[in-house]
C-alpha cells in the first residue's frame, strides 16, 4: 500500500502539453525514463500502446490509467499528469480525460501489481479528492494532496 | 410443466435431475427396472417401465398432458419413432438425441422439420462445437456464452506466479472501471464457494469470472500474465467424428493438426476427407509413437478416442512431457473431479455437453433464458429475466437479498451488457446472468417467481 504517497516529485506534471492520445502517452513516458535513466522512453510507450490496444484505460469522468509491464523494471513506478484542456483518450463516456495515473511495473510482479493499480483506482474513484487535484494551483499543491492519501 | 423423458442413461438421468429440482413435473421412461428403482429412490420423479418406441406405453406415462418430450436412449431409431409416435399427441416441444451421422449432416433442418422435431442433437457434434469454443478462448478450462455471446463465464486454474494469486477480492473489486469482470466462484479443494471481498485468490483454486467478451484479453493479462492467442499446432488423439470434426475446423484456421487414429481404414477415410491434417496410424495407448510424432511439442492436445483410458493416459503422457495444454474426452463423469489433481485440464463429458446443450434449449421460452452446469462443481449459471416488481426496482445491487451462494455476474440491458458493482441498479426487463451453489437454488427462485 501507499504507492501513491511515495511518488517522487519529478513525475509529478500539473499541466500536460500533449493533446492527443499517443503524445500523452509520450510525454509521461519521457518523464519516467528522465528519472530512471536505464530505462528507455521507448519500451515505457510501447508497453503502454501495448496495453491501450486491448482496450483503453480511461475510465471515464475525465480520469485514465495507463499501465504496463516492463522488463528491466525493478520497482513498481507511478507518475501523474494533469491537462487541464483534456484529452480524447477513447473514455467509455466519451468525456475528454483530465487526470491520468500512470503506473509501470516489472514483468515479474504480481499480487503487488494489482493492489497498486487497486490503490489507484480507488483514489480516482474519491470525488472530492477528483476534485482537488483538479483545482490544485501547482506541483507543491498536488504533491501535498498525494502525501495525505492512504 | 409435465416433461416427459425417454431414456434413463446418463443424458436422461442428468435432465431428470435438473428439471425436477426446479420442481418440473418429470416422468422418465426406461425398459430397465433397476436403474428406474435407483433413480425414483434419488429423484423426485415418477418412473415408467417399457419402450418408448411403444405408443401403448407413452399413453399409459400420460403423453396426451405432456408438454415437452426429451427422447435420449441409446438408439437413435427408438428416439425418432419415439418422436414421430409423440406427434400424434398435444406435445408442444420434441427434442431427439442421434448418433448417426447420417440422420443430421446433410439438411439437418429439413430431418428436423419433416419428422416434426424440434431439436435434433447430437452428442458428437456437441462435443466438437465445445471444444471449438473452448480453443477460441485458451487460457480457460470452462467456458459458457450469455446474452447472445456478448458475455462469457470462464473458469481458469491458478499457480503460483499468477498476479491475481494472493489478491483478495475486495482489492480485485476496486479494479472496476478499469478492468469489469466478476469473480462469481471458486473451486477450493473439491468446494465450490460464492466468494465475499475478504476472500484472497491461492494458487491452485478454479475461479470463474463473468466478463464481456471484448474485455477477455485485457482481463486474462492482468490476472494471469496471458493472453489468449490460437494454438500453432494442435494433436488430436481419435479420429472418430469428434476428432474429424475438430481437425476439418482446425484446418479452416490454418492450424498444423497431426490426429493419431489406430484403425487403418479409418485413417484412410481421414487422409481422403481431410486435407491438411497429418493423419497417423498409431495407438493412442503407444507412448513412445506418441511421442516420436511430437506429442510433447502440441500447443494443444485433444483426446477423444471412445476409451477414457486412453484418453486420460494419452493426456497426461502429454502433459508430463511439456505439452502446454490438454483437453480431455471422458465418459464417466463420475472421474471429472480428480481429474484436475492429476493435471488434465479440461476434462469434457460429451453427456454432460449434450444435456446441458438440451437444458439451454428447454428454457430458452421461459424467464430463465440461458444455463450451465459447471463440470465437477455443484454450481449452476442461469440468465434470468428480472420480473416486473416494485422491490427489484431502484434499489442498488447491494440491497436487494440475494441469497448466500449467489451472485450476479453480468446484466442485461437493451442488449447492452453491464458488469455490475453492489451500487449498480435493476431495471424490470434487464437479464441477469446469475451464478449460484444448488443450496441457493430454491430461495433464488422464489425471489424471482412473479
Amino acid at each position: 500500500m501507499g504507492i501513491i504517497k511515495e511518488i517522487r516529485s519529478a513525475l509529478v506534471l500539473p499541466e500536460l502539453s500533449a493533446t492527443g492520445k499517443k503524445e500523452v502517452l509520450q510525454e509521461l513516458a519521457a518523464a519516467i525514463s528522465a528519472e530512471y535513466p536505464s530505462l528507455e522512453a521507448a519500451a515505457i510507450h510501447a508497453a503502454l500502446l501495448a496495453r491501450e490496444e486491448l482496450g483503453s484505460t480511461a475510465i471515464g469522468e475525465g480520469m485514465a490509467i495507463p499501465h504496463g509491464k516492463i522488463a528491466g523494471l525493478t520497482e513498481i513506478v507511478v507518475c501523474f499528469g494533469r491537462s487541464l484542456r483534456g484529452i480524447a483518450f477513447d473514455a467509455p463516456d466519451g468525456k475528454p480525460t483530465h487526470l491520468f495515473f500512470l503506473l509501470v511495473a516489472p514483468e515479474e510482479s504480481a499480487a503487488r501489481y494489482l493492489s497498486c493499480l487497486a490503490e489507484l483506482s480507488r483514489f480516482l474513484k474519491n470525488l472530492p479528492l477528483r476534485g482537488r487535484l483538479l483545482q490544485a494551483k501547482g506541483q507543491e499543491e498536488l504533491l501535498a494532496i498525494f502525501s495525505e492519501a492512504g | 410443466m409435465r416433461i416427459m423423458i425417454v431414456g434413463a442413461g446418463m443424458v436422461g438421468y442428468h435432465l431428470s435431475e435438473k428439471l425436477s429440482v426446479e420442481g418440473q413435473e418429470v416422468v422418465l421412461i426406461d425398459q430397465n427396472e433397476a436403474k428406474l428403482r435407483r433413480i425414483e429412490r434419488e429423484l423426485n420423479i415418477l418412473s415408467v417401465r417399457g419402450s418408448g418406441a411403444s405408443a401403448r406405453v407413452l399413453e399409459e406415462a400420460g403423453i396426451d398432458k405432456t408438454d415437452l418430450f426429451i427422447a435420449v436412449t441409446d438408439s437413435d431409431e427408438v428416439n425418432l419413432i419415439a418422436c414421430i409416435i409423440s406427434k400424434g399427441y398435444n406435445v408442444k416441444t420434441r427434442i431427439a438425441r442421434v448418433r448417426n451421422e447420417d440422420f443430421y449432416a446433410q439438411g439437418t433442418s429439413h430431418a428436423e422439420k419433416s419428422l416434426g422435431i424440434d431439436l435434433l442433437i447430437s452428442p458428437d457434434l456437441a462435443m466438437a462445437e465445445e471444444i471449438m469454443h473452448l480453443i477460441n478462448v485458451s487460457a480457460a478450462f470452462e467456458v459458457a456464452e450469455f446474452a447472445r455471446g456478448q458475455v462469457e463465464l470462464l473458469g481458469y486454474l491458478t499457480q503460483a506466479g499468477h498476479p491475481c494469486v494472493g489478491s483478495t477480492l475486495q482489492d480485485l473489486r476496486e479494479l472496476q472501471g478499469l478492468y469489469d469482470f466478476v469473480i462469481v466462484a471458486i473451486t477450493r479443494g473439491g468446494e465450490t464457494i460464492i466468494p465475499r471481498g475478504q476472500h484472497k485468490i491461492e494458487a491452485g483454486d478454479k475461479i470463474y469470472l463473468v466478463m464481456r467478451k471484448s474485455d477477455v484479453p485485457a482481463v486474462e493479462r492482468l490476472l494471469f500474465n496471458t493472453a489468449s492467442q490460437l494454438p500453432k499446432n494442435v494433436f488430436i488423439v481419435g479420429g472418430g467424428i469428434i476428432g474429424q470434426l475438430v481437425a476439418r475446423q482446425l484446418e479452416q484456421k490454418r492450424i498444423e493438426v497431426r490426429l493419431v487414429e489406430q484403425d487403418t481404414k479409418r485413417c484412410e477415410y481421414l487422409s481422403e476427407h481431410l486435407e491438411e491434417t497429418v493423419v497417423l496410424n498409431c495407438d493412442g495407448l503407444e507412448a513412445q509413437d506418441l511421442l516420436d510424432e511430437g506429442i510433447d511439442q502440441a500447443d494443444l492436445v485433444i483426446s477423444v478416442t471412445n476409451s477414457d483410458t486412453t484418453n486420460i493416459l494419452s493426456s497426461l503422457l502429454a502433459k508430463h512431457h511439456g505439452a502446454k495444454r490438454c483437453i480431455t474426452h471422458i465418459n464417466s463423469p463420475g472421474f471429472i473431479p480428480m481429474l484436475g489433481k492429476l493435471g488434465i485440464d479440461v476434462p469434457l463429458s460429451p453427456r454432460q455437453v449434450a444435456a446441458n446443450m438440451i437444458l439451454r434449449f428447454v428454457r430458452g421460452g421461459g424467464r430463465i433464458v440461458n444455463v450451465a452446469t459447471l463440470m465437477g462443481s455443484n454450481a449452476e449459471v442461469i440468465e434470468i429475466k428480472v420480473p416486473r416488481r416494485d422491490h427489484f426496482v431502484d434499489l442498488p445491487l447491494r440491497l436487494l437479498d440475494f441469497p448466500r451462494g449467489s451472485i450476479v455476474g453480468a446484466i442485461v440491458r437493451h442488449s447492452q451488457v453491464i458488469i455490475p458493482s453492489g451500487e449498480t441498479k435493476l431495471q424490470p426487463g434487464d437479464n441477469l446472468v446469475v451464478f449460484f451453489t444448488q443450496k441457493a437454488l430454491s430461495a433464488l427462485e422464489s425471489l424471482f417467481a412473479e
